[in-house]
C-alpha cells in the first residue's frame, strides 16, 4: 500500500463544496452513486492513485485514463466515464454517515476488497494518506508467501502495533491480491536478479520494492 | 476428442455424410431405475431433430431396456458358447477323428473366446469393474441362467461375492453404472456424445478418471463436457475447453475470450494448459479463485511471515528463540506450509 498524496485536487469544485460543508459543520448529503460529484471525486482519486487501487495497488483503470487532465473542465469532470474495475471507498466507515463526501476518507479501491472489507476496526495506523504512514517502515513483504506482514526487523514496533498493522493487513485486503501479485513481482525480480530490463512498474510497486530491499538488488 | 467451437444443432446438420448419426445426451441428475416390464422402444426419449440426426435423451431412461441389449448378446453369447462346445464334445466322442482335428478345433475355440469376450466378463473387466473395484464392488460375471432372475438386470457384487441391492449403492455409483451401460449396450460409434457434470458425487481420484473412462466407450465419437470440477478439468487440453462466464454487465453467460498480446487482439481459443497445473493452480488459474480459502489461513500465514522475520531479525534471548522455533513448526504444519 503506497503513500498516497491527496493534495492534488482537480475537482476543485467538489472540494470547494465539501469545505464548505466541513467549515459549517453541515452534515454531508447522503452517499450515493448518482451524486453529483461521484464522478468527479472518483476521476480525481483515480488521477492521484494512477489507476491503482488504493490498498492492494492492482490496476483498476488504465493509466491513459488516469493520467489525462484533458477531461476536466472549470473544475469538474466532463468526459465519459471509463471502464473501470473500482469502488469508492469510505476508509473509516462509521464517517459515511454524516461526512459521507469527506475528501479525506475517500480512496479507490477494487470492487472485491472493498466487498469483503469490514465495516468496523479500522486503525489510522495504516491509513495511506496519513502523515505518518511511511509503508517501508511499517510493511514487510514475505516474498515465498507473497503476503504483506508487520515490519519486525527494526524492532521498533512493540507487540500491540504489530497487531494492529497485521490487524489492518486483512481488514484493508492487502493479501487479497496474493495470486495476481505474485506472478508479477516474481516477473520482476526475476528480470532484475537476470539483468533483464522491464518496462517500467505500474503495479504492486510497495511489494516489488521491499522485496527488491530484502534481497540487496 | 475433436475441436467443436459450439454446440450448435445447425453445425450438427452439416454432418450429413454419416445416415447414422446420432447425439447422446446425459444430464447431471440420471434418474434412478425404473423396474418396469413395458416392451417399449429400447430407447424411451428420443427426438429426431432432423432426418439425419436423432437425440437420444437418457434424462429418463429405463435401465431394464438398456439391460435388454445388453442381457440378448450376454444370451446370444451363451448359446454360441454351448453350440461350440457341443461340436468339440462331437468330435471328441467320434473315435475316427484324430488327434490333430481336436487340437484344431479346442484351438479355434480358444481362439474365438479370446477375440469374443463374454459381453459380461467384457463390461466387467474393460469397463466398470475399473470404476466400481475402487469401492470394492465389482460387476457379478457369473449368471447362473437357470432362474429369469439371474440374467434379468445387472448385477452388482461385494469383491467377496455378497451381492448388493442397487438400491443400497452410493449416488456416485449408480451414476457411473446408469452413464456407462447405455454407452456399452448401444456402442455410440461416429456420434455426439454430451454429459452433463460427469463428475457428480464421484470421489475426487475418480473424477480424474472419468472422462477418460466414458471415451474409452465410444468409437470415433466426439464428447461434450460440462463441468464445475477443476479435477475433470484437468483432463482437457487447451483447445479442448470452451469457458463459459457471466458478464458482469449484461449478465448473460458468454464465451470467455483472451487477449493476445502478441496478436493485439481477443481470441477465442483457451490459453490455459490445465494438465500443466497442480488442483490448487487450476482452481485459481480456470476457476479464478485467486484468493485464499478464507481470512482465517490468510491471517495465519501473516502470523508465520512475522514470527518468521521475528526469529531471524529480532535479538531473542535462546529461550526465547527457541519458543518462536516451535511456534513457527507448529504453525507451518497446520497450515501445510514448506518452511524453507
Amino acid at each position: 500500500m503506497q503513500k498516497i498524496d491527496k493534495s492534488k485536487i482537480l475537482s476543485t469544485v467538489y472540494k470547494k463544496w465539501e469545505e464548505a460543508l466541513e467549515n459549517n459543520q453541515e452534515d454531508h448529503p447522503q452517499y450515493e452513486s448518482t451524486h453529483r460529484f461521484y464522478t468527479d471525486v472518483m476521476m480525481n482519486l483515480y488521477h492521484i492513485q494512477d489507476g491503482l487501487c488504493a490498498y492492494t495497488e492492482k490496476k483498476i483503470l488504465a493509466s491513459a485514463y488516469a493520467h489525462t487532465e484533458d477531461n476536466w473542465t472549470g473544475g469538474r469532470y466532463k468526459s465519459n466515464k471509463p471502464k473501470h474495475f473500482g469502488e469508492l471507498e469510505h476508509f473509516d466507515s462509521d464517517l459515511k454517515i454524516k461526512q459521507a463526501w469527506l475528501w479525506d476518507n475517500l480512496f479507490m479501491v477494487m470492487n472485491k476488497v472493498n466487498n469483503e472489507k469490514r465495516t468496523s476496526q479500522t486503525d489510522p495506523i495504516l491509513k495511506p494518506d496519513h502523515p505518518n504512514y511511511d509503508p517501508y517502515e511499517l510493511l514487510d513483504y514475505d516474498y515465498d508467501k507473497h503476503i504483506f506482514f508487520a515490519n519486525v526487523k527494526s524492532g521498533k514496533l512493540n507487540q500491540s502495533e504489530i497487531d494492529r498493522i497485521n490487524n489492518m493487513i486483512d481488514v484493508l485486503g492487502l493479501n487479497f491480491v496474493k495470486d495476481w501479485r505474485k506472478p508479477y513481482v516474481s516477473k520482476r525480480i526475476k528480470a532484475l536478479e537476470s539483468g533483464v530490463e522491464l518496462d517500467p512498474i505500474e503495479e504492486y510497486i510497495t511489494a516489488f520494492e521491499i522485496t527488491r530491499r530484502n534481497l540487496n538488488l | 476428442m475433436y475441436p467443436f467451437p459450439q454446440i450448435n444443432l445447425s453445425q450438427v446438420q452439416l454432418v450429413e455424410i454419416n445416415p447414422d448419426l446420432k447425439l447422446f445426451y446425459f444430464p447431471c441428475d440420471i434418474q434412478l431405475p425404473k423396474f418396469s416390464n413395458s416392451d417399449e422402444k429400447i430407447i424411451t426419449s428420443y427426438v429426431d431433430i432432423t432426418p439425419l440426426l436423432r437425440i437420444i435423451d437418457f434424462e429418463n431412461y429405463d435401465i431394464n431396456q438398456i439391460w435388454k441389449i445388453i442381457n440378448e448378446a450376454i444370451i446370444e453369447d451363451r448359446e454360441l458358447e454351448i453350440k461350440k462346445s457341443l461340436e468339440i464334445s462331437k468330435l471328441l466322442r467320434d473315435r475316427k477323428t484324430s488327434k490333430d482335428t481336436i487340437d484344431k478345433a479346442t484351438d479355434e475355440f480358444r481362439k474365438w473366446r479370446e477375440e469374443t469376450p463374454n459381453p459380461i466378463q467384457d463390461l466387467a473387466d474393460n469397463y466398470l469393474d475399473k470404476i466400481i473395484g475402487r469401492f470394492n464392488l465389482k460387476v457379478k460375471t457369473e449368471l447362473g441362467f437357470e432362474r429369469k432372475e439371474d440374467i434379468e438386470t445387472i448385477k452388482i457384487q461385494q469383491k467377496n461375492g455378497k451381492e448388493i441391492p442397487f438400491e443400497a449403492l452410493s449416488t456416485g455409483t449408480k451414476q457411473v453404472i446408469l452413464t456407462a451401460l447405455p454407452l456399452y449396450g448401444l456402442k455410440p460409434k461416429d456420434s455426439i456424445i454430451l454429459f452433463d457434470e460427469p463428475e457428480r458425487s464421484l470421489y475426487p481420484d475418480i473424477q480424474t478418471e472419468i472422462v477418460d473412462f466414458y471415451t474409452s466407450m465410444a468409437e470415433n465419437s466426439q464428447f461434450f463436457f460440462a463441468t464445475h470440477s477443476p479435477l475433470v478439468a484437468a483432463s482437457f487440453e487447451p483447445w479442448e475447453i470452451i469457458e463459459l462466464k457471466f458478464d458482469e454487465e449484461t449478465g448473460n453467460v458468454e464465451q470467455e475470450l483472451y487477449y493476445d498480446t502478441e496478436k493485439g487482439r481477443h481470441i477465442d481459443n483457451y490459453t490455459i494448459y490445465p494438465q500443466y497445473l497442480t488442483y490448487d493452480g487450476i482452481l485459481k488459474r480456470v476457476f479464478d479463485m485467486k484468493k485464499e480459502p478464507n481470512s482465517l489461513r490468510m491471517n495465519e500465514l501473516v502470523k508465520l511471515a512475522t514470527l518468521e522475520s521475528q526469529l531471524k531479525h529480532n535479538n531473542l534471548s535462546p529461550e526465547a528463540k527457541k519458543e518462536k522455533f516451535e511456534e513457527i513448526i507448529k504453525l507451518a504444519d497446520q497450515l501445510d506450509w514448506d518452511l524453507k
